[in-house]
């Protein structure tokens, strides 16, 4: 989870509930009740509204788009969590995906495949294909 | 020091302890996480049907990408286990793969104790009997079972001493050891 932070921009709102913010302040009319609150008495106005945002907390989420729900078979984390080698996960441990579609992270596959008993062949540790890294 | 190898073994731990196999238990022992020791309940309607049978792993620095050398401690009966205690299995040598745990070890290894592989035979007498005389074979397994019971008890002897004094002394030697397995069968159940 990542959190951004905008501020001094602006906000449209283009229908309710519905937000977008562009480099310009809207502005908007204000339209009057229907129901005035004083009956009989009733007058025209045409101030307009600009809203800016001050502050603005974004969430985001991310997740690797291959190797689905699963765990790394190697190492046992969550693909999305770093493997046992790296302190954080992200771009600096990714997904390595085999022609037999096996994901594993990069690192705990280049390991396997470096270890002395799986030369000059490596095979994948899930089916024991050849293994081969797929076409991106 | 935590390092790629004991971090994976932490996670091996935890899930045996959350997500138990049938008939099977292990944990790293207390000063050493490369270190463990492991009980096996001989399945049920097999000859090991009973048995607790005791097993160490060592693990090295290059786990998972190498297999533990795996050991039982009490003694076997077994057309692919070695007098010392080491089992000839696959999936521990050649068959290896990284995606294997402990829980996985463990219970391979079971299965293989009513599943001998005839063709790598490890006890030669062990495998003949297995072969040609199933009843004498079956003879020198109930004895191992048997002998297993009471190598357990002399381990968990001190434990038992310590939280059961009073009870022990009125119980024959004999009974103290039943009471045991009755603890094993439960846990195997759960």
């Amino acid at each position: 989870m990542e959190q951004m932070q905008v501020d001094e921009s602006v906000m449209k709102v283009e229908e309710p509930g519905h937000v977008t913010i562009s480099n310009d302040s809207y502005e908007m009319e204000t339209t009057t009740g229907t129901q005035p609150p004083h009956p009989g008495v009733h007058l025209e106005s045409k101030t307009r509204l600009q809203i800016v945002v001050k502050k603005l907390h974004v969430c985001g989420e991310w997740k690797w788009l291959q190797g689905g729900e699963d765990t790394c078979g190697i190492c046992r984390m969550e693909f999305e969590s770093a493997c046992n080698i790296c302190k954080f996960p992200g771009d600096d441990c990714p997904l390595v995906l085999g022609t037999c579609r096996h994901a594993f992270h990069r690192h705990c596959i280049e390991k396997w495949i470096a270890a002395p008993t799986n030369q000059p062949k490596a095979q994948c540790p899930l089916c024991r294909q050849d293994w081969q890294v797929a076409e991106p | 020091m935590t390092t790629p190898s004991r971090r994976r073994l932490m996670r091996d731990f935890k899930k045996l302890q959350e997500d138990p196999p049938a008939g099977v238990s292990g944990a790293p022992t207390e000063d050493n996480i490369l270190a463990w020791e492991a009980i096996i309940f001989g399945p049920q309607e097999t000859p090991f049907e009973d048995g607790t049978f005791k097993l160490s792993l060592e693990f090295t620095e290059e786990y998972p990408n190498k297999p533990p050398t795996v050991k039982f401690i009490s003694k076997m009966f077994h057309p692919n286990v070695y007098a010392d205690g080491s089992i000839c299995l696959d999936i521990l040598q050649n068959r290896w793969s990284p995606t294997y745990d402990v829980a996985a070890i463990l219970t391979s290894i079971q299965s293989l104790l009513d599943e001998p592989n005839p063709n790598s035979p490890a006890n030669s007498l062990a495998a003949q009997l297995y072969q040609e005389n199933r009843r004498e074979y079956e003879k020198r397994v109930q004895q191992i079972v048997e002998q297993s019971w009471l190598n357990f008890g002399e381990n968990e002897g001190d434990a038992v001493m310590k939280d059961e004094a009073p009870d022990a002394e009125d119980l024959p030697a004999g009974e103290v050891v039943d009471d045991q397995m009755d603890e094993g069968a439960s846990g195997s159940n759960a």
